[in-house]
């Protein structure tokens, strides 16, 4: 197991490095040039040349590449062209904020997906089937920002129950004496919508996976078996079938996490929600090098730290896998 | 009232092509602590009757007629909870599929302390003491109840098989082909194994085989099923000497001599019946050489006959050398 872990590990860091190779690559040739949007055009040439020179945009390429992971290694990502300040300040700041929305909503998403789809594979040909399954269908195929914006429209806007996007109402912050409840419940206000899209989103390929993993699995022989001992019908269900079909669940959660952080992007923007996601759009239009590159980077590692953990579940509930 | 008895048992399975009739009037009777064989070829419905009884069919299959009594109640009328509670305490099967039966993330000694825990008020120490008993019995290693299924051998997992279907000690046994998987010497062992405890634990037995060697062996009578149907059945010795039905005849005509180098081997020809549209009359009929006219449009009965029970029009014309 150490011996995986350190593999796994060390497969990580390569990923990590090629990763941050692309994301470098990928921003210097990207059409449109960052000195003009960095650098005040009525600046004359001289002083244009000196903040190049100082922000290091007159070198060439690899050895601009040189420095950038040089200084990534000393944990030092740079300034924000467009703040001003430390990038890892902005993305420590937006850091929390993503992994907040994000992991509640996977961890709902999922926890509801498992539950809904080993009943409904249960129940199969029932009408609680047909009805889930088809509505599982429609969530999964719609196009995410429409949703988004429909949600918003009728909550916020018509109805009013919900903020328009943001993460606080600033005046309660600012104004102070309010108390930790009161603000608590602020965030989890301005939450709601976006977690609830973020969810049934991943939630409907959750459930559907669930189902067609559990219908799987009741055709094997020891759930044959497991009935045939006479054990009761929820016994059968979850801890024979549902626990194995849980295997093929985590593999996917895996593999779909990347797919959600881009539903993540997406959906922070709709909301406004100060994540990492939205400041990549943010940073990318400013052509913000140091910015969107550090918050790509994060998003990735975040990515690829959760597939570890996903990997290590699996090891844990598969005895079958020996590392 | 006889222990076991299955009377005029019709089941069918639904399907997109139309009804596969795969049990179509089984009468049976045992005695307690005997030891049927039931024969026949593949397809010819002897899993279904097995999974009948425990009432374990899939979803598609439906028994339409018959009664499957049990110490005289017919367990076709049981509510699914009275059926949870007689599963495996008193009938347990060991399913033809025995390598897959164990499921891959448990132990199985847990498997089998799960099985015991359902249907006795004992502790898990307790359990897991006849755990080891069991593995005893049936000859694995104590020491490797705490494995999974996947460090077992395939010899193993049909031992532990076994083990886990005697593990509340039941009065039947439906034992489904439960030595396929395994080389000529394992099946020996694990038969004889079988054959030692039934005697031991005075269990009744229904076992399922194609090999008619084993149940000359082991078992005291012996059924032939045919097309959904039993077509011959009395005591294994009677029916091995004289087999009344040309099926039967054929089936024992296609058995390896054992001690006879000369093999003269013949198979039946043809086809076994399509279960979605038998036959009329006879279902052997097609096949048979001594085929007449009304072997075409009356279905043969079974009847008494030479002490045992034969389905066929012509029995007792028909030669046998
Ligand atoms: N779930 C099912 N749905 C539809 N037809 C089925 C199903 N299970 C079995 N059958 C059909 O029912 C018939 C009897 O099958 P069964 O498994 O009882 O035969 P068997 O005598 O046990 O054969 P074998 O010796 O190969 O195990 C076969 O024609 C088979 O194709
Ligand atoms: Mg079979």
């Amino acid at each position: 197991m150490y011996r995986y872990l350190l593999h796994r590990i060390l497969q990580i860091a390569i990923t990590m490095f090629l990763l941050i190779a692309m994301v470098f690559i990928l921003f210097r040739v990207m059409p449109g040039d960052p000195a003009s949007m960095v650098l005040d055009p009525k600046m004359p040439p001289e002083a244009k040349a000196l903040m190049k020179k100082q922000l290091g945009l007159d070198e060439p390429i690899y050895s601009q590449f040189i420095i950038y992971m040089k200084n990534l290694l000393h944990g030092d990502l740079g300034r924000s062209f467009y703040y001003g300040r430390p990038v890892y300040d902005v993305i420590m700041e937006r850091l929390p904020n993503t992994i907040l929305l994000f992991t509640s909503a996977t961890i709902i998403s999922w926890g509801l997906g498992y539950a809904l789809g080993k009943r409904i594979a249960w129940r199969r040909g029932t009408r609680f089937e047909h009805a889930l399954t088809f509505m599982g269908l429609l969530f999964y195929s719609v196009f995410l920002p429409w949703f988004g914006l429909i949600m918003i429209w009728i909550f916020s806007y018509r109805l009013g129950l919900f903020p328009l996007g943001g993460m606080i109402t600033p005046e309660l912050w600012t104004a102070g004496g309010a108390g930790i409840i009161a603000l608590v419940l602020d965030v989890l206000h301005h939450l709601a919508l976006p977690l609830f899209v973020l969810t049934l989103l991943s939630f409907a390929g959750a459930m559907l996976l669930m189902r067609s993993s559990m219908l799987e699995t009741l055709r094997e022989d020891y759930i044959l078996t497991a009935r045939a001992k006479g054990l009761s019908e929820k016994v059968v269900r979850d801890k024979h079938a549902a626990r194995n079909a849980l295997l093929p669940m985590v593999t996917a959660l895996a593999l779909s996490l990347s797919f959600s952080m881009s539903g993540g992007v997406l959906t922070e923007t709709v909301f406004s929600w100060p994540g990492l996601g939205k400041e990549i759009v943010s940073a990318t239009l400013n052509y913000d090098y140091p910015l969107a590159q550090a918050a790509f980077i994060f998003l990735a590692a975040i990515v690829l730290m959760a597939n570890l953990v996903a990997d290590i579940i699996y090891a844990y509930l598969d005895p079958r896998i020996r590392y | 009232m006889s222990f076991f008895e299955i009377q005029g048992l019709r089941m069918h399975y639904a399907t997109s092509r139309g009804r596969v009739k795969a049990i179509r009037g089984v009468d049976l009777k045992m005695d307690k602590g005997q030891a049927l064989g039931l024969a026949g070829e593949s397809g010819c419905g002897k899993t279904s009757l097995g999974l009948s009884i425990l009432r374990l069919l899939p979803n598609n299959a439906h028994i339409t007629r018959g009664r499957i009594l049990f110490h005289g109640e017919d367990l076709l009328r049981k509510s699914e909870e009275e059926m949870r509670r007689i599963r495996w305490k008193y009938i347990s099967m060991v399913f033809q599929s025995a390598m897959n039966a164990l499921n891959p993330v448990y132990r199985v000694g847990d498997q089998i302390v799960e099985a015991i825990l359902a249907h006795e008020d004992i502790t898990k120490d307790e359990a897991k003491e006849r755990v080891s008993e069991l593995f005893s019995l049936v000859g694995l290693d104590p020491g490797r109840a705490g494995q999974y299924p996947h460090e077992y051998s395939g010899g193993m997992r049909q031992r532990a098989v076994i083990a886990m279907a005697l593990a509340c000690h039941p009065e039947l046994l439906i034992a489904d082909e439960p030595t396929t998987a395994l080389d000529v010497i394992h099946q020996k062992q694990i038969i004889e194994k079988m054959d030692e405890l039934r005697e031991k634990l005075g269990m009744t037995m229904i076992y399922i085989t194609h090999d008619i060697a084993i149940i000359s062996e082991t078992c005291d009578v012996m059924a032939v099923m045919y097309g959904g149907k039993i077509v011959e059945s009395s005591k294994v010795r009677d029916l091995l000497r004289r087999p009344m039905h040309p099926y039967t005849q054929g089936l024992i005509r296609s058995i390896p001599p054992l001690h006879d180098s000369v093999g003269r081997l013949t198979s039946i020809e043809g086809e076994p019946p399509s279960l979605l549209s038998p036959p009329r009359g006879c279902s052997f009929n097609p096949r048979c050489a001594y085929s007449r006219d009304i072997c075409r449009t009356s279905e043969p009965p079974l009847r008494q006959l030479n002490g045992g029970l034969v389905a066929c029009h012509f029995a007792e014309e028909i030669p046998w050398p």
